[in-house]
């Protein structure tokens, strides 16, 4: 059983090899510095790290919404780029009418980008 | 091939989608979740539906699950997390017969009620839900939903930015 590389789902073949590798290479990173690393504990080492100072408080602390708006945005402009996929696959057979097309839905989306600068939201204050 | 490949990702899905609600941790959780839409994703694949595929993983997989660590991660659950609950073998085996009645009432819903039965499968073009086709139809005949779409990105942005900024003056 050998897949070839013309087949529908041979042609995933690439992203197979590539995800195995990631996973190789992280079990072996960390496998090797689990075996080879030398452990001495000391109840010092095993304080949590806080740029050097005794940590105060919950750990756990809640984050600024402000974060959150960047997150939501940039969900947003994921959901942009998603349609660029499926016009770049076509992009050769639809020539300069899918280019305009294009440069009609990004500038939309650019009046909402330059929305969100004037409106300050990325102002990090 | 195919079958094995299948039944893989069935598998692995299954089993992430239960460690979602058995882990303590819920980043681990949401780990996890990325794990079941991956699955989810090569489920896709092998129907053929490979735009579908490529929007599970940066969409679902990506982008949402990002949000909903986000999400995690404003809320303080430190005490959440202690007092969490915890499920049992015999609640377990409960959930996989739920499951497995739901499926069932799923299928007969889907072929007896509405007409499935009867459908003809070969009427739907081939290579159907492949990148290229979505790509002939979307730029093609549903060229104005498409731009449609900037408009509602477009509202959903302005409403993100109205809804953070509010919250923030609130906050001050």
């Amino acid at each position: 059983m050998t897949p070839s590389l013309n087949t529908y789902l041979g042609s995933y073949l690439g992203i197979v090899v590539v995800l195995i590798m990631g996973v190789l290479l992280a079990v072996i990173m960390i496998g090797a510095s689990h075996i080879l690393g030398p452990r001495r504990k000391n109840p010092l080492k095993d304080m949590p790290y806080e740029s050097g100072l005794p940590t105060v408080g919950a750990t756990w602390a809640p984050f600024d919404v402000k974060y959150y708006i960047v997150a939501l945005l940039f969900l947003l402009f994921d959901l942009e780029c998603v349609y660029m996929y499926p016009w770049a696959v076509y992009f050769k057979k639809l020539g300069v009418f899918g280019l305009i097309e294009m440069f009609i839905f990004i500038f939309i989306l650019l009046v909402g980008f330059v929305y969100v600068w004037k409106k300050g939201a990325l102002q990090w204050e | 091939m195919d079958v094995i490949i299948f039944f893989m990702a069935v598998v692995f899905a299954m089993g992430s989608a239960i460690a979602i609600i058995c882990v303590k941790n819920p980043i681990h959780s949401a780990l996890w979740m990325v794990s079941t839409l991956f699955c989810t994703a090569v489920i896709y694949l092998l129907l053929g539906f490979d735009f579908l595929a490529a929007i599970q993983v940066i969409v679902y997989a990506g982008a949402i699950m990002m949000l909903i660590v986000y999400v995690i991660m404003l809320t303080s659950i430190e005490e959440e997390i202690k007092k969490r609950y915890r499920l049992r073998l015999f609640q377990i085996v409960g959930i996989f017969f739920v499951i497995i009645f739901f499926i069932q009432a799923v299928k007969y819903g889907m072929v007896h009620l509405t007409g499935w039965e009867g459908f003809d499968w070969k009427s739907i073009p081939e290579r159907f839900g492949s990148v290229n086709y979505i790509a002939y139809k979307l730029f093609t005949k549903f060229v104005l939903p498409f731009e449609v779409v900037s408009i509602l990105l477009l509202a959903g942005i302005a409403g993100a930015v109205y809804l953070a900024k509010k919250e923030k003056n609130k906050g001050e």
